[in-house]
């Protein structure tokens, strides 16, 4: 195995082009050592922060932060309490008790099933974290509470949305996912879905979402070229730059 | 009445992942003020480095459940998406670069309470380690990190090979490892 340890630093800041990048990002899955050595330069660009001159933030900010987090997931507002040394615990635990639902883990002959769950919702953490582009869908009238955020990678276009708190829908019924031009004029089924039942459901879309300027979720029972069913949560989405 | 209380990162990342609003403020707290700060150093103007903060927030706020302690502290892990956000709307401004770091360091820092001078008193030691290397270095590390110039670019602007800017990187990084050992330390994470 070649090491990649002369592009650690301009890794660690940021500074490779994306080609370069991605496959020293391969080479760290596979690498303790190298891995070693990046959390050592890391550590120093860490601290690079504190070189910048010291700036007040705006003092709406804090405010318009925790804003769009309670319109983002509105339950959230509902779940929060005030913080004492025993409130951190049952957060700890509920924490981990929404991951295990969320694996469905129900008894130990599942054990394969989840680990592959695990796999795949560590994918998906991997996907947010590398997607360059995001906009977040809120589910409106019935649908209020659920969600989903439609995440796209920058060099790939590959895009996915993950929702969550997905409301139960007839067995007959299915969510679909559409895109549409700036228009109006021309809606795209990019995807179509039950709902499993837990707290994140990740769907893969298929389709190349920079073309299009806006996102819906619909609820279907027909598979019509343009949707007839309810709108469960809708989003526009800016070209790049905006 | 409840006693104060002022939890570990990785606790409030936890208390994140369970969707609640206070750990998202408690975050904000600890680390909205050096993530502004950062934002406004690489953009250098409020309503931008607002922009980025937000976002960044918003981020850790979807993305916490992904949070893993082995890739970093969350001090780390916030401030890095603070740090990509802002080189990337750099990045698509391609006729503006920010100044170099003493124009920055020009405009004098906002006046502040006493936490916020220790938090200048911490940067004090960093910048000092930074200043105390070879101006080549110096400059490397300022315009990758604070410029967001790629690799490429920087070998363009300073008028050297490739090669050099990965020793310049390299050799100014652990020089800084090195004084910020044997000084305060690198920054960790929370309480």
């Amino acid at each position: 195995m070649s090491h990649v340890l002369d592009e650690l630093e301009l890794y660690a800041v940021d500074a490779l082009p994306a080609i370069d990048r991605d496959r020293v990002t391969g080479h760290l899955a596979d690498c303790p050592f190298c891995r070693d050595e990046l959390s050592a330069i890391a550590r120093v660009v860490d601290a690079l922060p504190e070189a910048a001159p010291d700036r007040t933030p705006p003092p709406r900010l804090r405010e318009r932060i925790l804003q769009s987090a309670r319109t983002s997931d509105p339950a959230a507002a509902a779940r929060s309490r005030v913080w004492t040394p025993r409130r951190i615990g049952v957060v700890g635990l509920a924490a981990a008790a929404a991951v295990l639902a969320a694996l469905d883990l129900t008894a130990a002959s599942q054990l394969r099933s989840t680990t592959n769950e695990l796999g795949a919702l560590e994918q998906t953490m991997v996907d947010v974290s590398h997607a360059e582009r995001s906009w977040y869908m809120g589910g409106t009238g019935d649908y209020a509470g659920s969600g989903g955020t439609l995440y796209v990678a920058g060099r790939t276009g590959h895009a996915f949305v993950l929702f969550h708190d997905l409301k139960p829908i007839a067995a007959s019924a299915r969510y679909d996912v559409w895109l549409i031009t700036t228009d109006g004029q021309r809606w795209i089924r990019a995807a179509s879905f039950a709902p499993d039942g837990q707290l994140f459901q990740r769907v893969d879309i298929d389709a190349q979402v920079v073309a299009y300027r806006r996102c819906a979720v619909t609820v279907e029972t027909t598979a019509a070229e343009r949707p007839v069913g309810p709108v469960a949560m809708e989003s526009n989405i800016g070209p790049p730059g905006q | 009445m409840s006693e104060p209380f002022d939890p570990p990162d990785e606790q409030v990342i936890a208390a994140l992942a369970a969707r609640d609003l206070n750990a998202l403020a408690a975050l904000y707290d600890r680390y909205g003020r050096i993530g502004y700060a950062l934002a406004y150093r690489i953009l250098g103007e409020p309503e931008g480095a607002e922009d980025v903060v937000h976002d960044a927030f918003l981020s850790a706020w979807r993305g916490a459940p992904g949070y893993r302690r082995d890739r970093g502290n969350v001090r780390g892990w916030l401030l890095s998406i603070v740090h990509h956000r802002a080189v990337d709307i750099l990045r698509r401004k391609t006729a503006f670069r920010p100044a170099p770091l003493e124009a920055a360091a020009e405009r004098p820092a906002d006046a502040d309470t006493a936490g916020d001078a220790m938090r200048n008193l911490e940067g004090a030691g960093v910048r000092e380690a930074l200043t105390a290397l070879p101006v080549a270095q110096r400059k490397t590390i300022e315009l990758a990190y604070f410029g967001g110039y790629t690799q490429v670019e920087l070998a363009e602007i300073m008028g050297v090979p490739l090669g050099t800017v990965k020793g310049r990187m390299r050799i100014g990084l652990q020089k800084m490892r090195r004084a910020l050992e044997a000084g305060m330390g690198a920054p960790g994470g929370g309480p």
